[in-house]
């Protein structure tokens, strides 16, 4: 899920905690002291190819396949401007531009909505069980959507699903009636709204958090009431963390491909996203038509982000940092407590433990049966999964990408925040961008961008090429969770340490990078989640041999084999679970919202 | 600090360096923080940069260090260059040590693994043990095994001081050391501070905002302004003859009475004051016609005291403050405002009608500045 993961943490504090700003994706660069140091350093250098490399090459790519009249790697292929032509004057795509955003800024405007109403209910008010209902929002974080989205697909399709077929007989209806359709845009909709929620409410909560209650208080004494306070004081204070996570979830859902590609969303609209993969995939493939479709699609996120980053920049302005630590004040709620506790059940039930009930329910069964009547609990289908060998060779490339592709980028992301954070050259602010960059490209865009460079190249479909794919997926989160851990380590403690006569280098081994340390880890935690499901840029960039996990659960489902699908989105599960528990108990490392 | 542990911390090898600065100048794009200043300091010798915020004094520190490029002029330090056009030698590498504003205690390591840092290439036995001498000399030898972050802002403060001068530095750096402490114990640390450099005799550079410290620090002050250097001196002497506007401003109060010189230039005319104010040192020519006379408040007389004194003007009192030591008491001269000093017992009431004086010797004149 790579649009979701990679921008799905904008707010990266370190568990350190105290954390200044939770929303920021802003330049970092620009918020140092602008001071220009005349010669950039070595490091800056190397930084900046880097990534140029990493990032911007690919991208720039994808422009220039758009431009071509054949596959990439034929020699044939030359310039021409037909794609480019067939795409951009296409009523076809141009209407289907316009159903894709418009499904984005619908998806966005609910999950804003529902993400504020949460985020202040649960940090306003006195609902029951509220450590509970906060986990359960935040759980289908650790759900990727891509197996939330197969897991609805097993229980919303139309003929087969297990809701429809479960309910024609129990409610005596006609055979082939259709109660819940999850391969329609509303069903798109409706599962993308479950798996973005918890990211709006998360910005817009610790917004709430870092909040000056007294702000609130002073309204109250001013004879207002809580509705009032509420819409006049709280909401303008924390709007441009509700207009930050707008735009991030609308440039999510321009660019995914997991979620309507998962519930098979083909009849008549399809989004771009999945245009983008079917004409590379699918015969005759037209790549070149995929790639300019690519850089339609990729105006619209740019755009999307720049808007994220202006609300993000003003998100400083109005939240103020390190107040006192008074409580706000708790509106009681009276006999609501009841209802709103159980629509926030609801939504757990929804988003968590419905998909997993489905999914194990899937695996038990030695055929894809839906129908409670003809259940023949097995294990078949594990046996048959883990006879397969290339479940074997899934499972290592999934562990492979989860340990290098975090490890690579949080290195990485530590130099690159390092010259944002600490460097005072010119280039910083470059580097501060680049790095950045990959959130405004839909995965399946890039993915398009890496198979045309490197297609002639001994990397092509191998597990490195995926690797360093991902590695430039995650560089925003890598360098944010750095920068935001560097930043509140005070520059003065290095200084100290060259002044007792330590080299920068060794300044920055036994100062900078202890201090960190916490700041890497759950950066490290967080990329492992992300690495070890993703699905938009592996299914394109991964090859026979390196596919992970993810992408073989994608090609059993397009067998139309839900069982062995089933079998593996639990095995996905079990991996990620896997990584947070050896976070927890051996690099004591928590995720939690307060620190995402 | 012990009387015992002073001696120790003082072996005759550790003397401080001479410092040379030279027509320093620090850019920053086109802003321009420190605008060409020079000023010599002489081993062991104590001195303060002092100046309101943004005048520089902090980024000429730092750039001292090293931790901050020059654009222009030079550095020395005994005589050999550290900075200068084309060379920059790393702050590691010149010998010296800062204590910085913020303590910088790294909170990853023990006190006495702060204090040992800069320590390396020290034989182990050898290197405890000074780590061990310094913590005695700062009164923390029994906090070695505790984290900086467990201490108190003056442990703290003490811990960064240790760390300093383990390593034997030539010139220690002070950047505004006290200004996060509270009052009580940012006297008692001013005294510990300046008996520790003078037992260790290392070269001191200090940087402040506050007169108090400078003045009662320093062996010289160097009066900074906006990236210029208004007056270096000692700190009577700027307390005394301040030699401009700003340094009469700065440091202590003064009135400042703007006006015209007269011909003899022992006199200054002022508009709305009949005879011109007298000083008992004629003016210097390079101050120009256009003069201000400055005083201090408690050079001003009142009453009976005005009797054998030059300038005696009459005044009405306007406003009276108790300030407990004293009474600040605002006299109005005609269009003019004079600030005085009485005993906490003087009898004044507001709108009374009094004379006040100055004697010649309390004045003295500096060139006018337009604001």
């Amino acid at each position: 899920m790579t649009l979701l993961e990679k921008g799905s943490r904008p707010s990266a504090s370190p568990r350190t905690g105290g954390s200044p700003d939770p929303t920021a994706t802003v330049s970092i660069a620009t918020r140092s002291k602008a001071r220009a140091r005349r010669r950039p350093s070595t490091l800056t250098i190397v930084v900046l190819v880097i990534l140029t490399g990493l990032i911007l090459v690919p991208v720039a790519t994808v422009f220039y396949g758009a431009f071509q009249s054949g596959a990439p790697g034929l020699p044939t292929s030359r310039f021409s401007l037909d794609a480019v032509l067939s795409v951009y004057a296409s009523p076809k795509y141009l209407l289907s531009l316009v159903g894709t955003l418009a499904m984005a800024l619908v998806v966005a405007a609910l999950s804003v909505l529902f993400g504020a109403i949460a985020a202040w209910l649960l940090a306003r008010t006195n609902v029951l069980i509220r450590s509970v209902l906060e986990f359960g929002l935040i759980l289908p974080l650790f759900i990727s959507p891509f197996i939330g989205a197969v897991a609805w697909y097993m229980l919303g399709a139309p003929r087969s699903g297990i809701i429809n077929v479960n309910l024609q007989w129990m409610l005596g209806l006609p055979e082939d009636s259709v109660i819940v359709n999850i391969s329609t845009v509303p069903g798109v909709m409706f599962v993308e709204l479950l798996y973005f929620l918890p990211y709006t409410y998360m910005l817009i909560a610790s917004s709430l958090r870092n909040m000056d209650p007294s702000l609130e208080e002073a309204s109250y004494l001013n004879g207002r009431g809580i509705v009032a306070t509420a819409l006049r004081v709280t909401l303008p204070v924390v709007r441009p963390s509700v207009t930050a996570s707008f735009f991030m979830i609308a440039v999510f859902a321009t660019g995914i491909f997991s979620i309507p590609a998962a519930l098979g969303l083909d009849t008549g609209f399809s989004p771009l996203a999945v245009q983008v993969y079917r004409k590379m995939t699918v015969f005759p493939a037209d790549q070149p038509g995929a790639a300019a479709i690519g850089t339609l699609l990729f105006w619209f996120t740019l755009l999307g982000i720049y808007f994220y980053r202006r609300s993000v920049r003003n998100s400083r302005r109005f939240v103020t940092m390190g107040g006192k630590a008074t409580r706000p004040r708790m509106v009681k709620l009276g006999w609501w407590r009841w209802p709103i506790t159980i629509v926030f059940l609801i939504y757990g039930l929804l988003a968590a433990v419905l998909p997993y009930l489905a999914m194990i329910l899937l695996a038990l069964q030695p055929f894809p049966i839906t129908d409670f009547r003809q259940m023949q609990p097995s294990l078949d289908s594990f046996f048959s999964v883990f006879k397969d060998p290339a479940v074997t060779g899934a499972l290592f490339n999934t562990l492979w990408i989860g340990l290098a592709a975090p490890t690579i980028a949080v290195v990485l992301g530590l130099a690159a925040a390092y010259v944002a954070v600490r460097e005072k050259s010119r280039l910083s602010g470059v580097v501060d961008y680049i790095s950045n960059f990959p959130m405004a490209v839909p995965g399946i865009v890039f993915a398009t961008g890496i198979v045309w460079l490197y297609v002639r190249t001994p990397l092509y479909l191998t597990l490195a090429l995926l690797i360093i794919t991902l590695v430039a997926t995650y560089m925003p989160q890598a360098t944010r969770f750095a920068a935001t851990g560097l930043m509140q380590i005070d520059g003065s403690l290095e200084e100290a340490a060259r002044m007792s006569g330590a080299s920068r280098l060794r300044a920055l081994l036994t100062i900078t990078t202890p201090l960190v340390r916490p700041a890497l880890m759950s950066s490290w935690i967080l990329l492992f989640i992300f690495s070890s499901r993703e699905v938009n840029e592996a299914i394109l960039v991964a090859g026979p041999h390196s596919q992970p996990l993810s992408v073989l659960a994608w090609n059993y489902m397009s067998d139309g084999t839900l069982n062995l699908t089933a079998v593996v989105g639990i095995l996905m599960s079990l991996v990620m679970l896997a990584g947070l528990i050896v976070a927890r108990l051996v690099f004591r490392v928590r995720l939690s919202s307060a620190q995402m | 600090m012990t009387e015992s542990g002073t001696t120790t911390a003082a072996p005759a090898d550790r003397i401080g360096a001479s410092l040379k600065v030279d027509g320093l100048r620090i850019a920053y794009g086109a802003v321009e923080a420190v605008k060409g200043i020079s000023f010599s300091i002489e081993p062991g010798e104590f001195l303060t940069l002092l100046g309101p915020s943004g005048c520089g004094k902090s980024t000429t520190l730092r750039c001292i260090a090293g931790l901050e490029p020059a654009s222009g002029g030079t550095i020395s330090i005994d005589g050999a260059v550290v900075a200068g056009p084309g060379k920059h030698v790393q702050p590691e590498k010149r010998g010296i040590n800062m204590v910085f504003q913020s303590y910088a205690v790294w909170p990853h390591m023990t006190v006495a693994k702060n204090v040992g840092y800069g320590l390396k290439g020290v034989p182990g036995a050898e290197a405890r043990q000074r780590v061990e001498e310094v913590l005695d000399l700062v009164g923390l030898g029994r906090f070695a095994s505790r984290y900086g972050t467990e201490l108190s802002g003056g442990q703290q403060q003490r811990v960064a001081l240790a760390r300093a001068i383990v390593t034997r530095p030539k010139v220690l750096l002070f950047d505004e050391p006290l200004s996060n402490l509270d009052a009580g114990l940012r006297e008692q640390m001013r005294f510990e501070i300046l008996a520790l450099q003078r037992a260790t005799g290392i070269t001191a550079v200090y940087v402040t905002h506050d007169q108090t410290e400078a003045m009662s620090m320093s062996d010289r002050v160097v009066l900074l302004n906006d990236g210029s250097i208004e007056q270096a001196d000692e700190p009577r002497e700027i307390y005394r003859r301040p030699r401009t506007e700003f340094a009469a401003n700065f440091v202590g109060r003064a009135n400042i009475l703007p006006g015209v010189l007269t011909a003899a230039r022992d006199g200054l005319t002022v508009a709305g004051i009949a005879a011109p104010v007298r000083a008992a040192e004629a003016a210097d020519r390079s101050i120009g016609d256009a003069a201000s006379a400055v005083f201090r408040s408690e050079s001003v007389r009142v009453g009976e005291a005005t009797a054998s004194v030059e300038n005696v003007w009459p005044a009405t009192v306007e406003r009276v403050s108790f300030l407990g030591r004293n009474l600040d008491v605002l006299y109005r001269v005609g269009d003019l405002e004079v600030r005085g000093e009485l005993p906490p017992g003087s009898d004044v009431a507001v709108g009374q009608s009094v004379r006040i004086g100055v004697r010649a010797a309390d004045v003295h004149y500096v060139p006018h500045e337009s604001r």
